[in-house]
């Protein structure tokens, strides 16, 4: 089995990493009752034993290895104290390794140039150092997945910093990156310059990005939250949850979800290289528009059961999307379906993908562009979960409002000097992320002329001389 | 039993088999489930990888075939010297994938390699028309382009086929991959197991795969097999059924000429009859080259179908009426099947789908979507042209029979 390491860059990476590693632990927990260490937990934790100050790795026997203590394949890097010292006085303080927590204490002051640059420079050797330890403690490395926001200094800068040391060093692992992307009205007034600015390393250093909205969160959290307040019986709340705790949830279980079938058994498997394989034709169109259904927060706070096919109906419904976007009226490039459950087989599958098919459009040359996957064992709590990792062309719009907000600031030059003044950033770079996304605004707006207007030609076939 | 198995010292029955894949999860399944039951796979012939090929066949084929090569040889090796009379090879894989499509063309390349003169026999599992994998098209294409030239003969499985036979046959509601294994396990199985048909000539070891291939392969540039297999049913409705061979051979006559895999759903209407001394057009029912029936339970031996099903209007003129067509017998029944047909055919059954996933990729190919994927890792352009030449030439051969 394939391992993966987790890097939470900044204060939205970490919290959002926070929620994952414990929905992993509660999910292993709960499907590996007889505390073995086996494959399934390996693809996000070390068994260790810890002798005099020192942990070592214990090596994984076929079958019969007990649990002593877990540690996680992660890194945790934070240009603030804050919220990694709260993770670490948590429950979850102890599947941390101290020496895999990177932090300062001045933060970035939600400033690119400061994260990419400055502390960019300056841990970089440090990072490198820590990745490539996570990296060797894996029998057999499979991708690394990034998470931070886009519209702060932080995890924008410093994270995307990050993705060329991965980049460098193991250019065969996958990078897989969860960004958040900020509201329309975000409080941030920098925000559009760090989020054009990221997402400029993120289109040429990354294998694949999940970009997420928070108000699409918001959205889906009101939804949940209203259904089980009306239900019959009161639900009660997690302990000690905070206000971002529910949305950060869906995030992780967005991550989960994906790597269920890497880590479960299922009758079609699915690895993180196979999405990527399928979801990306061009190198610069990875962006991946992810949705869930049944929605669910945690075990406790979801949605009532509905019928499988009625689930599968609602996952292209742009409710239930963790972008802003509606799909649904844009092209698709392809999408992947990944299903956990016991009882849902292939049948199920192929009925409901004929049955969508119908009403979605997929580019010309990929009209059953579908990857599909299933996983025996559902999320606790759930009977079922269907993911969508769609490679649509409503991202354009997204991308569009960025750009429209970043050239009201930018047109003005108001708060460039903040980034000029920083060494090692230079201008150009704003006006470069500017034409990139520009570039790939017009691919995606290229595409979906040409398939919706009817306009596409088929090349004729190999003629035989 | 000595075909398929190797009889251990335990009195367990062993495979000989040797299984090959990227990642461990497929196999691990495979050798669980045979716990309880009479016969099991031999520990060490198992070769497993752990990061899988990602669905890409230029990974399977340029990065992981040169690092496994010498220890796939020296497993099947192993395995041959297990034999007493080494008949042939028969390659199971699919075409949608990285590992079974990249890494099968591979192997099969390997097989021809090191072992010219055995027979390899190629059944391969074509992908659902509605997607399960965004480039199997492409996969596919690359795959058979190499196959097709190395084996002796490809017999194309279709999932979307063995789906409907679960669906309507065999009435199951929600028809899992599980099902649908068992349906190709039984349609390869009624070709396979061996029938001693010569008792003069005295011979008790059949060397099926040897057989099967001088029987339907006379010419390199037709190697496409297709099967079919009748009846199909479900355990419960099998005790009210009463078997006689004449409608058995009725409906898998009307299969062979409107080219339909189940004996639902038939279109009655295709006959071979001449209205006044004209020919019918050939492209209202199917062409064969050539085609073999096995005929399986009491009474076979009996029972005549070579004149029917050596219609001279059904071969091309080019094939000698001998050639044409054969029948095998055994009065042994098949899984609890008191009679059944099967029909292994090489004809033009298997334009429809070769055209279907040719047509796809090429338009792919001519989007240039995915290709940097394959790129990557050693394949280029003409590769790609190569391998859709390949098959095209494939698909012409059939169509102009």
């Amino acid at each position: 089995m394939t391992q993966s390491i987790m890097i939470q860059v900044g204060q939205c990476g970490n919290q959002i990493g926070c929620r994952f590693w414990d929905q992993c632990l509660h999910e292993h927990a709960f499907y590996s009752k007889n505390g073995i260490y086996d494959d399934a937990i390996s693809s996000f934790f070390r068994n260790t034993e810890t002798y005099s100050d020192e942990t070592y790795d214990l090596p994984m026997r076929t079958g019969s290895n007990k649990i002593n203590k877990l540690k996680a394949r992660a890194i945790l890097v934070d240009m603030e104290e804050g919220v990694i010292n709260e993770l670490l006085q948590g429950q979850l303080g102890e599947i941390f390794d101290s020496k895999q927590l990177i932090t300062n204490s001045f933060g970035s002051g939600n400033n690119w140039a400061v994260g990419n640059k400055e502390y960019g420079t300056m841990y970089r050797e440090q990072i490198a150092e820590q990745v490539r330890k996570a990296a060797e403690l894996c029998d057999c490395l499979q991708c690394f997945f990034v998470l931070h926001s886009t519209g702060g200094g932080t995890g924008s800068g410093l994270g995307t910093s990050l993705l060329s040391i991965l980049q460098d060093e193991f250019p065969e692992v996958y990078r897989f990156v969860g960004a958040v992307y900020p509201s329309s009205d975000d409080d941030v007034i920098t925000s559009p310059y760090n989020s054009m600015l990221a997402t400029y390393e993120l289109t040429e250093k990354a294998d694949c990005v999940l970009p997420i909205n928070n108000q699409a969160l918001i959205n889906i959290c009101n939804k949940v939250q209203q259904a089980v307040r009306s239900g019959k019986f009161e639900k009660p709340t997690e302990k000690n949850a905070k206000p971002f705790d529910a949305m950060n949830n869906l995030v992780a279980n967005v991550i989960l979800n994906m790597t269920s079938s890497s880590r479960f058994e299922g009758s079609l498997n699915v690895d993180l290289n196979e999405i990527v394989m399928n979801l990306v034709p061009f190198p610069k169109q990875h962006y991946l528009v992810s949705s869930l259904s049944p929605l669910y927060i945690s075990k406790d706070v979801a949605l009532p059961p509905r019928k499988l096919d009625q689930a599968f109906e609602d996952l292209f419904s742009k409710d239930h999307q963790l972008m802003l976007s509606d799909p649904r009226h844009s092209l698709y490039l392809a999408c992947a379906l990944m299903v956990r459950g016991k009882n849902v087989q292939t049948s199920d599958l192929n009925r409901n993908i004929a049955k969508l098919s119908r009403n979605l459009s997929f580019v010309n040359w990929n009209q059953e562009g579908w990857k599909t996957g299933l996983c025996n064992l559902p999320p606790i709590g759930q009977q079922y979960s269907l993911l969508a990792l769609a490679n649509n062309t409503c991202i354009r719009h997204t991308f569009t409002d960025l750009k429209d907000r970043f050239v009201k600031l930018y047109s003005r030059k108001a708060h460039v000097h903040h980034y000029e003044k920083v060494d090692g950033f230079e201008s150009l770079l704003f006006d470069e992320s500017l034409n990139s996304l520009t570039g790939i605004i017009k691919e995606y707006e290229e595409m979906e002329k040409t398939t919706l207007s009817g306009t596409a030609q088929s090349t004729d076939r190999l003629q035989l001389v | 039993m000595k075909t398929f198995f190797n009889d251990t010292q335990c009195g367990k029955h062993e495979a000989r088999s040797v299984m090959i894949d990227m990642e461990p999860k497929a196999v691990n399944w495979a050798v669980q489930d045979t716990t309880g039951k009479e016969w099991r796979y031999a520990k060490s012939q198992q070769f497993v990888q752990k990061s899988g090929s990602g669905n890409n066949w230029s990974y399977g084929f340029k990065v992981h075939a040169p690092k496994c090569k010498d220890a796939i040889i020296d497993l099947i090796r192993k395995e041959i010297e297990k034999c007493d009379y080494f008949g042939g090879f028969l390659l199971l894989m699919s075409l949608a994938g990285g590992t079974g499509s990249g890494l099968g063309a591979f192997v099969g390349n390997v097989l021809r390699d090191n072992f010219p003169r055995a027979t390899v026999l190629n059944p391969v599992v074509c992908p659902y028309t509605s997607g399960e994998v965004a480039v199997q098209n492409y996969n596919a294409v690359l795959s058979l382009s190499h196959i097709i030239a190395v084996s002796d003969a490809v017999c194309l499985l279709h999932n979307n086929q063995l789906h409907e036979i679960c669906h309507r046959l065999l009435g199951i509601k929600q028809v899992s991959f599980h099902d649908m294994n068992k349906v190709a396990a039984h349609q390869l199985a009624s070709v396979l197991l061996p029938i001693i048909q010569d008792k003069q000539s005295g011979s008790r070891f059949q060397n099926v795969l040897n057989d099967i291939a001088s029987a339907l392969v006379c010419n390199s540039r037709y190697k496409m097999l297709d099967l079919k297999c009748v009846p199909y049913m479900s355990p419960h409705t099998m005790a009210f059924n009463t078997f006689q061979w004449e409608g058995l051979a009725k409906r898998m006559f009307q299969m062979m000429l409107t080219d339909h895999h189940m004996d639902e759903g038939l279109n009655w209407r295709t006959t071979l009859t001449r209205p006044h001394g004209k020919t019918q057009r050939s492209s209202t029912y199917t062409k064969y080259v050539s085609s073999l029936l096995f005929m399986r339970g009491q009474g076979s031996t009996s029972y005549d179908l070579l004149t029917q099903f050596g219609d001279s209007r059904l071969y091309p003129t080019w094939i000698m009426p001998a050639c044409r067509n054969s029948v095998w017998k055994t009065e042994l029944p098949f899984r609890g099947y008191e009679k059944c047909i099967a029909f292994l055919s090489n004809g033009t059954s298997c334009v429809k789908s070769l055209n279907v996933l040719t047509e796809e990729a090429w338009d792919m190919f001519g989007s240039k979507a995915y290709l940097h994927h394959y790129y990557k890792y050693g394949l280029e352009e003409s590769d790609f042209i190569n391998a859709f030449a390949t098959v095209e030439n494939v698909i012409y051969s059939y169509k102009t029979l």
